[in-house]
């Protein structure tokens, strides 16, 4: 038998900062972390361990972040608070809020995807999480890292 | 910052302290679920005891006139779709995220079109058969005084031309404009897929 507070201490703070990716506001991403985890705690009984927990858990999180677009609006991106200073010698924070930014400045399924390879996540995994290819994954990565590298430059 | 190694390190230094303990959301369980399902219930409900009461109704006095018994089934009717109708939206809520994005979605986006459908088609078939309903059940109720009639069925009119030409339209409005959204917004979620 899987212990939830096991796995709750173990997978929250990723859970966390996929959400994070996803949303960009922490009273936000801390509440859908908090449904992920009331639907792993109702269904970790009828869990199959055919399946990895991780990709389980995963799986929930992005799907209730995909729904999320129905609960709230997700602020405009001009909207968010920018406190990021223009000089390059920035602060852990400070290279956080702009990864952040970043991030959500993609399309929605994009920072699903890059959040999860930030959270070390195989590729094929994040392809069983998402519903897409492995190979599509490997080009999509590709190509939001490509995109990532222009929005850093532009806060450069 | 381009190297995804380092993007990582900086990735991992996201606050994760104010996150609540595992005890406090095993706490929560039980009111998340209540609060979402609350509703659906109350209507379900609702909805089964209209039509016990009108089965009593039916049963206790035998009505003189045809238009009563037909006014009784409508409502009948009426009170089984809005039962129907919810109790087939619920497993929306106890169905399990467990699906990859893409399924969810398209998942999603068939529940949106489902509720199009309900208040495009099916509330305006419910409110048809109460509305007719109501109208013919009362007649034989005040129709030996004349003045009763014209007063209850005045009453009647006002209050279903209200909710006719105010209330649904305003409502239909609503939801129809925050529906037409969300599919909007599964489909565009869906072509990122593709």
């Amino acid at each position: 038998m899987i212990d939830f507070e096991e796995i709750y201490t173990l997978y929250s703070p990723q859970v966390f900062r996929v959400c994070m990716g996803y949303v960009n506001d922490e009273e936000h991403a801390k509440d859908l972390t908090q449904e992920t985890f009331i639907s792993v705690w109702k269904n970790l009984p009828s869990f199959k361990q055919q399946a990895k927990i991780s990709t389980w858990i995963f799986r929930i999180a992005t799907n209730n972040c995909l729904r999320a677009l129905e609960t709230s609006k997700r602020r405009a991106t001009s909207d968010l608070p920018l406190q990021v200073t223009d000089h390059k010698d920035e602060s852990p924070d400070e290279k956080l809020a702009v990864l952040y930014r970043c991030i959500s400045e993609l399309e929605e399924v994009d920072r699903i995807i890059i959040s999860l390879v930030l959270e070390d996540l195989p590729q094929a995994d994040i392809a069983d999480i998402v519903g897409i290819s492995a190979v599509n994954i490997r080009v999509r990565i590709h190509r939001i890292k490509e995109k990532l590298a222009i929005k850093f430059k532009q806060y450069e | 910052m381009n190297n995804l190694d380092e993007l990582r390190q900086i990735w991992r230094n996201t606050d994760t302290s104010s996150l609540p303990a595992s005890a406090d959301i095993i706490l929560l369980v039980g009111k998340y679920r209540n609060k979402t399902l609350r509703k659906k219930f109350f209507l379900i409900v609702v909805a089964i005891i209209l039509a016990s009461l009108m089965f009593g109704a039916m049963a206790r006095y035998d009505s003189a006139m045809l238009s009563t018994r037909i006014g009784e089934w409508l409502l009948i009717i009426a009170a089984a779709m809005l039962a129907w109708t919810n109790a087939r939206s619920l497993p929306r809520f106890y169905r399990l995220e467990n699906n990859t994005n893409r399924d969810f979605l398209l998942f999603l986006e068939k529940t949106r079109q489902n509720q199009h459908y309900f208040f495009r088609r099916t509330q305006v078939i419910a409110l048809a058969c109460c509305s007719a309903g109501l109208l013919l059940y009362m007649f034989e109720l005040v129709h030996k005084n004349t003045n009763l009639t014209i007063i209850v069925y005045a009453a009647l009119v006002v209050y279903l031309l209200l909710i006719w030409t105010v209330l649904r339209p305003r409502m239909f409005r609503k939801q129809s404009a925050k529906l037409n959204g969300l599919i909007t917004k599964t489909e565009s979620l869906l072509n990122q897929l593709k």
